[in-house]
């Protein structure tokens, strides 16, 4: 009760000094009439607030975020589930959850009445158009009464998280030149110790096309052996993402970093499936190992940001650090000369490096002699890269991955070939 | 836009309910009307400007142009340019306001119709309702709608002196919190998505619970606002007026009727309360060089409607102005022979009379007035001095009058007035036919020719020896069938024998009506007399032309202290052997002023008048203690009723098992296998009454009980988990496996005594259980309650299944839209 005073709006408390006002005028002027008004003024809001706090309601509440991983665009669904606990029926609940601005605005519900020891569901969907992790409550529960003279708030403490992770476009299959270029857990080594053929075979399984019997093992142990086609050698991809906010321009979701990331998402997913051991390098010095179900990966993508102090030394060096071969795709932003050959660097024999330069500076209007000495720095550094044997994929604003994707597999086409022999060209003179 | 469209519709609507008080301002309901036109129209002005999307600070002016013209249709002063207010408008306007305050100053409420008033009542309605709607609807602040509400509220609270009406100020109160919680509920609904409990989602139509709980305060906060004030003693006054106790306010009942100033009481049901009393109150002293001085008078009656005698609305000038010189001492046209009078002087020190109204004699003389102040108005035609606003409290006063002695002989000499004087046309009608009435005039003025011998006829014919006696125990009342009752049965007390005597002399087509005032009083020392409550007297008044009033006191002079008679209407009961002393319980001795407790008796009132004054009276005394025991013996026949109940039940099951057992019972067998088919039946109904027995102990004491489980596994669980002792839970499985039996078996068994294992398992039901469950279940036994609770739901919910088809039958029945969709599809196949 003395809650639910303290409760009592502005309103509630006007209504008890107006009573006091009444009561003080009745007494002067021996008016029971304005007696009346006063003793009904004062009931009002006394009533209320015992009303308000007597329901002393155990409530629980349970949320259920249904994708609790959405990508940026997508909409997620959130389940609340309240339960009455206690004797009594609820009265009128104002529900608001809180949420950060960016997923929306607050979900506001009514909640007209909870029945004794009943619970009840009820679901709102948010829809996130920023990567982050969000905080999802906590769950503030109003109580008022019919008059708007008293109102208690309470909130419960549970939070929950939503991950918004960057856009995941789906990419071409393409045959990539590092793949099996990485040593896995050694199956090949126990094949050449069984003495077997060439290939290894296991027993036949219902299913199995019988064009892959391997009859000369079937007729040795007895029993339909089939060949094994699956290979046990793993891929191995090493993802370097550039977040020096140097290298990126443009602001908010249409940034080129955010189209960074997405693409380091897209390729991670598309090369996850694809049965590749990830790593993720950045200049900050993150080095992630992402196995098959592993979101670690893409959880640090949903958080990523650019960084004021990243220097791309740390990520060569990371990479360097342990060197596992196999491919290498770096997305990368603006380079200067330098940082160019340090990439250089990183390509090796048997490593295949593929760049996606982002020519940041599209993501921009610029006058048009800014624009040809920004073109220039760009072509001197792609470049650089070429010249190392750095595959390069030129990523102008408006591209899109999914069309880009193809020239990873492709082999070293014109623009290496041109660069070469500008290379050569450059040697005779 | 639809939340706020309703909104506007109920701000109107709550307004018009806050009007509600100031009918006790009016005798007719012509300003309600007025109002609700009002009001109609400032709602239906604000509804446009909202439709039209005006701005904000344009809807409120908008609603005051409507208004204006409104008001101007409603008093219109004839120089309108169809209907759009001029400058002569305006002037009307402030003629009708300065009407009005004339009208305040001289009228005394209730008044009736007067176009300033109503000019004023309906403008200031009007603008409380747009104060309201602008508070209420654009800034949404319901609750400082309260101040021009209550604003309202005071009107009538600073004019009447009494309480305005309890059903007034709720009807008021209600509307207020309508409104606050229609907003409210407007706000909870604009928060956000509603849903019940179950998950459904919510329509905006649907009511919300928050309502129904609004409801329930509202209801408790106005009970408590009308009880608390009733209950809190001492405050009818104030501090400001906390000086002197007033009379007939010490009951503390909060109920102002007796203090109540006489110019709009009820003057019969004043004079009743005061009579009541049990004290002696000294109202008055009197100092008056007259030897004789005739009846000190306050009031009249003198509208007569189908609910009897009642004053009507005083009016008149200050005292200042001077006061009219009575009729018979001008010397007039009429050729009326000369009255002897004598002029006297005379000067009142009100006591504890707290009043509206000042004592004066019938016939005070020009000018003479002293020492009152202009707050006192003369009525020339009732001679009432009458005010508004001040109290009688404390006053003292002086004037000159004239006491007339009319002969008989003088006044027959009076003509009958003409038909078209006002007095003569206002005042001889009666509402209805009363029997006997006609009988009596026949009789009593068989032979007469002038008003004077009319009316002593008739005075004359409430006499003793025509069986008329001075009665307490009679009902009061002065309507037509109270007077009926009183020629009837011949019983009453001074009220009465004014009323009738007032009614005949109406019916037989002379002006009369009733005078209320002081008898004589006591002589104190020589010329100074103590008027108290004792002496509060009613009598009547007869007009003749060029004498004016003349009063006739009818009521028996044994009955009343300082009762005194006169040359023109002597004591009728001393020319015939009186029989007025042989009543001794209800006439006391007249003869004994000092004599309060006897004399007191004799004079009391039992009844008040129409207007229930007679709470107060002394039969109420007498009869409430039977109405508290009657009460107290409904309350307890209602808290014995579950018990009772469940005695019987009991019963009902016992005496069903003997009186069969009684058939099928062979003695000295413990165990009985019944054999015979027709006796089967039999048994089954009283194993099975014997089992219904005993779930009903178990969920009297609270044992849970679990329906799916069967007989056999319910007795062993009860006798297990409850530790009965060796006998009784011997006797329950015994019972679990003849309900077994009962239910299930080809020939049900049955060992002999359910009865008394019944009894047995109860006994030790309840000395397993606590005190309290044991008292719940002899008070207010559990199955009795719940098994009522099932069938009242049931019921319930039967009717509102049946009201609810019935309201669709006849919503599809009569539905207009299902009406304008059908013809809308005839029209359409029409044009294909």
């Amino acid at each position: 009760m003395r809650e639910a005073l303290r409760g009592l709006t502005g309103r509630g408390r006007c209504f008890l000094y107006g009573a006091a006002a009444a009561a003080v005028c009745a007494l002067l002027f021996g008016e029971k009439d304005f007696l009346r008004v006063g003793v009904l003024i004062a009931t009002l809001p006394l009533l209320a607030a015992w009303n308000v706090g007597r329901s002393r309601y155990r409530l629980a509440c349970s949320r259920v975020l249904e994708p609790n991983r959405v990508q940026v665009g997508m909409t997620a669904r959130v389940l609340l589930r309240l339960e009455n606990l206690s004797g009594f029926t609820t009265g009128t609940l104002l529900l608001e959850d809180r949420l950060p601005y960016s997923l929306g605005s607050r979900p506001r519900l009514v909640l007209e009445r909870l029945t004794r020891r009943h619970a009840s569901s009820v679901a709102y969907t948010v829809r996130a158009d920023v990567r982050g992790r969000f905080e999802v409550g906590p769950l503030v529960v109003r109580l008022t009464d019919p008059f708007g003279l008293c109102e208690l708030t309470r909130s419960f403490p549970s939070i929950d998280h939503l991950v918004v992770i960057p856009q995941v476009v789906p990419l071409p299959m393409v045959r990539l030149a590092g793949e099996y270029a990485g040593a896995g857990d050694s199956y090949a080594r126990s094949v050449a110790v069984h003495g077997d053929d060439d290939a290894a075979t296991r027993e036949y399984r219902y299913g199995d096309d019988l064009r892959r019997v391997h009859w000369r093992s079937t007729a040795r142990t007895g029993e339909l052996m089939v060949r094994r086609e699956e290979q046990p050698w793993e891929s191995r991809a090493t993802i370097v993402l550039d977040t020096r906010a140097w290298a990126h321009r443009g602001e908010g979701p249409t940034a080129s970093f955010e189209w960074a990331v997405s693409a380091v998402a897209s390729i991670a997913e598309h090369l996850r499936h694809a049965g590749y051991k990830l790593r993720l390098v950045t200049d900050t010095g993150t080095d992630l190992d992402a196995g098959g179900g592993d979101t670690a990966l893409i959880d640090h993508l949903a958080e990523v940001q650019l960084s004021q102090h990243g220097d791309l030394t740390i990520a060569t060096d990371q990479v360097r650090h342990r060197a596992d071969g196999g491919l290498v795709i770096a997305v990368l932003g603006l380079l200067d000369t330098a940082e160019a050959e340090l990439l250089a660097s990183l390509r090796r024999n048997g490593t295949t490096c593929v760049a996606f330069l982002i020519n940041s500076t599209t993501w921009l209007n610029l006058a048009t002699a800014a624009r040809e000495e920004a073109d220039n720095a760009y072509t001197a550094a792609g470049l650089g890269l070429l010249r190392s044997g750095w595959r390069i994929i030129d990523v102008p604003h408006g591209s899109k991955l999914s069309t880009l994707w193809p020239q990873v597999g492709r082999g070293q086409g014109f623009t290496w070939r041109a660069a070469m022999a500008e290379t050569v060209a450059g040697g005779v003179r | 836009m639809n939340q706020r469209r309703h909104l506007t519709v109920i701000a109107a609507v709550t307004t018009l309910m806050a009007a509600a008080p100031l009918s006790t301002l009016y005798v007719e309901w012509t300003w309600a009307i007025d109002c609700l036109i009002a009001v109609s129209v400032v709602c239906g002005t604000a509804l446009g400007a909202r439709a039209l999307r005006a701005p904000t600070w344009a809807q409120p002016l908008a609603s005051l142009g409507a208004l204006l013209l409104i008001v101007t249709w409603l008093n219109p002063s004839g120089d309108e340019f169809i209907g759009i207010p001029t400058g002569a408008t305006f002037a009307h306007f402030g003629d009708l306001i300065a009407s009005s305050g004339q009208d305040m100053r001289n009228l005394a409420i209730p008044v009736y119709d007067r176009p300033g008033l109503l000019f004023l009542t309906t403008v200031g309605v009007g603008l409380c309702a747009i104060v309201v709607d602008f508070v209420a609807v654009v800034l949404r602040r319901p609750a400082l709608a309260g101040l021009p509400m209550l604003a309202i509220y005071a009107v009538p609270v600073a004019i009447d002196a009494g309480s305005v009406s309890v059903i007034s100020f709720i009807i008021a109160a209600a509307g207020y919190m309508w409104l606050l919680v229609t907003d409210n509920i407007d706000r909870v609904r604009l928060f956000g998505r509603r849903f019940s409990g179950e998950g459904r989602g919510i329509d905006m139509w649907e009511p919300s619970p928050l309502a129904a709980v609004g409801r329930r305060i509202a209801v408790i906060g106005v009970l408590l606002a009308i009880i608390v004030p009733v209950a809190t003693p001492g405050l009818s006054r104030g501090l400001f007026g906390q000086l002197g106790q007033g009379l007939g306010n010490g009951d503390g009942s909060g109920n102002c009727r007796n203090c109540v100033g006489g110019t709009r009481v009820d003057l019969f049901a004043n004079l009743a309360g005061n009579l009541n009393d049990d004290k002696e109150q000294v109202l008055a002293h009197i100092t008056t060089n007259d030897p004789n001085p005739p009846y000190l008078r306050f009031g009249v009656a003198d509208t007569l409607t189908r609910k009897g005698f009642a004053s009507g609305q005083p009016a008149g000038l200050p005292v200042s102005q001077g006061l009219p010189n009575p009729p018979f001492s001008d010397a007039d046209d009429t050729g009326a022979r000369p009255v002897v009078f004598a002029h006297h002087d005379a000067s009142v020190s009100i006591g504890l009379l707290d009043m509206r109204v000042l004592p004066i004699f019938l016939a005070p003389t020009s000018g003479s007035l002293q020492s009152i102040g202009d707050v006192w108005r003369f009525d020339p035609g009732t001679a009432v001095l009458f005010s508004t606003e001040a109290s009688t409290q404390g006053l003292s006063y002086k004037f000159g009058f004239d006491h007339p002695d009319f002969t008989p002989d003088l006044l027959r000499t009076a003509q009958r007035l003409p038909a078209t004087n006002p007095i003569q046309a206002g005042l001889t009608k009666v509402p209805t036919d009363v029997k006997l009435v006609d009988t009596i005039i026949a009789q009593q003025t068989r032979d007469t020719t002038n008003e004077y011998d009319t009316v002593r006829g008739l005075y004359d014919y409430f006499a003793a020896k025509n069986g008329f006696v001075y009665s307490l125990s009679t009902k009061a009342g002065t309507s037509g069938s109270d007077i009926g009752n009183f020629l009837t049965n011949k019983r009453g007390y001074c009220v009465q024998y004014a009323a009738a005597l007032a009614w005949l002399v109406r019916a037989a087509n002379y002006p009369a009506r009733v005078a209320f005032g002081f008898t004589q009083g006591k002589l104190d020392s020589p010329g100074v007399y103590t008027l108290s409550n004792r002496n509060l007297h009613a009598w009547t008044e007869v007009y003749f032309q060029g004498f004016g009033w003349v009063p006739f006191d009818a009521t028996p002079s044994a009955g009343i202290q300082g009762s005194i008679r006169t040359g023109w209407a002597p004591n009728v009961d001393l020319l015939t052997p009186t029989r007025s002393g042989s009543d001794g319980t209800d006439v006391g001795p007249s003869a004994n002023p000092s004599g309060s407790g006897a004399s007191g008796l004799g004079h009391r009132l039992d009844q008040g008048e129409d207007t229930g004054a007679g709470a107060l009276g002394g039969n109420s005394t007498t009869t409430w203690p039977w109405w508290v025991l009657g009460g107290f013996l409904i309350l307890l026949a209602l808290a014995a009723a579950p018990s009772v109940a469940r005695v019987l039940i009991r019963i009902r099951r016992a005496t069903t098992e003997k009186r069969i057992s009684s058939d099928t019972a062979e003695p000295g067998e413990p165990w009985v296998v019944v054999d015979d088919e027709s006796s089967i039946a039999t048994t089954r109904q009283r194993v099975h009454a014997a089992w219904d027995e005993f779930i009903d102990t178990l969920i009297d004491y609270r044992v849970p009980i679990d329906p799916a489980q069967t007989p056999r596994t319910m007795t062993d669980r009860v006798a297990r988990s409850l530790y009965l002792p060796e006998e009784a839970s011997a006797g329950i499985r015994s019972l679990g496996i003849s309900e077994e039996r009962a239910r299930y078996a080809k020939r049900p068994g049955t060992s002999e005594s359910t009865h008394e294992i019944v009894q047995t398992v109860r006994r030790a039901l309840a000395a397993r259980v606590s005190t309290r469950t044991r008292l719940r279940a002899m008070l207010l036994p559990p199955s009795v309650t719940a098994r009522w609770g099932t069938n009242a739901m049931a019921t319930i919910t039967r009717i509102v299944a049946r009201s609810q088809s019935t309201r669709d039958t006849v919503s599809r029945t009569v539905s207009i839209r299902r009406w304008f969709t059908a013809s809308g599809r005839a029209a359409a196949a029409r044009t294909r």
